[in-house]
């Protein structure tokens, strides 16, 4: 027996959908954490599994990085929001202010 | 006959080379950190086909399980992660209805605990940007993201090599149940 993973077409997530969860993610309140912006897009894993990719610009860590737990606990409540718009899997990029250059939508 | 076997530890100590949290003079280079994402996943992916085989064959010898080992497809692993993550909410579809029935059942006791989301949570994260890593030119891996994937991995491993609960076991159970015995 096959898994009922849902099939994503571009066409069938429409864009409002997509600037819904956009606006979303970049309100998300995840103690630790302070969303400034967000891009959401569309992609495609190698094996051919959508994928929607998340990039959020954040206030810089205390020290080298983010808590694990702060940042696992936003994946899944991004995750658990993506699924309720029926959009496919979230895969999230972390982007501190001081790096913001090398998003061109982040770019100061 | 000297032997270099593959270990979680050594893995996780060259990511953190490469990436390092206090980086000196300088810092290393996007593709260094590509590299340290890379290199943690495959820290996650061997403690995970390690555990999976010392389930399955606790009693056999080193040289045996590492050769089980060999059988275990990170997409076997995926599979299995991802029917948690499903039945968690957290990723969209949802497992067969057999495998729904098994782990999470609508009477009794649900089979999925902590540790286990824990696991099957920091494979799928790390197995997406390890795909990213290698594969994916417009991929950005920033340092403080880098340093976070390299933690998650040190933590998911720490996890998969305690984790000792029923759900863990049937965990590991169902990943080498996914595996495939390859003729040659």
């Amino acid at each position: 027996m096959t898994s009922a993973a849902p099939v994503y077409a571009l066409e069938m997530v429409d864009k409002a959908t997509l600037e819904n969860f956009r606006r979303y993610a970049t309100n998300v309140n995840v103690p630790g954490l302070t969303v400034h912006k967000a891009t959401v897009a569309l992609g495609e894993r190698l094996d051919g599994d959508r994928v929607t990719r998340v990039t959020l610009l954040l206030d810089d860590p205390p020290g080298d990085t983010w808590g694990v737990s702060a940042v696992r606990q936003l994946r899944q409540v991004l995750g658990r929001r993506a699924t309720e718009l029926g959009l496919p899997p979230v895969s999230l990029t972390l982007v501190p202010k001081s790096e913001a250059n090398t998003v061109e939508a982040f770019a100061l | 006959m000297p032997s270099y076997p593959i270990e979680p530890e050594k893995l996780l100590e060259v990511a953190e080379r490469l990436a390092p949290a206090q980086p000196g003079r300088g810092r290393p280079s996007y593709t260094a950190h590509r590299r340290a994402v890379s290199t943690a996943y495959y820290a996650v992916f061997h403690a995970l086909t390690d555990r999976v085989a010392k389930v399955v064959f606790g009693e056999a010898d080193q040289a045996f399980r590492q050769k089980v080992q060999r059988w275990i497809g990170h997409g076997n692993i995926r599979t299995v992660a991802l029917w948690v993550s499903q039945l968690q909410g957290d990723s969209s579809g949802s497992p067969p209805p057999h495998i729904a029935e098994l782990l999470g059942p609508i009477e009794g006791a649900a089979q999925i605990d902590e540790a286990t989301i824990a696991m099957a949570d920091g494979f799928l994260e790390l197995n997406e940007k390890r795909e990213e890593a290698d594969y994916d030119h417009e991929a950005i891996f920033t340092r403080p993201d880098t340093r976070g994937h390299i933690a998650l991995a040190r933590d998911v491993v720490s996890t998969i090599e305690q984790a000792d609960s029923d759900s863990a076991k049937r965990f590991f159970g169902l990943i080498a149940m996914q595996s495939k015995i390859q003729t040659r």
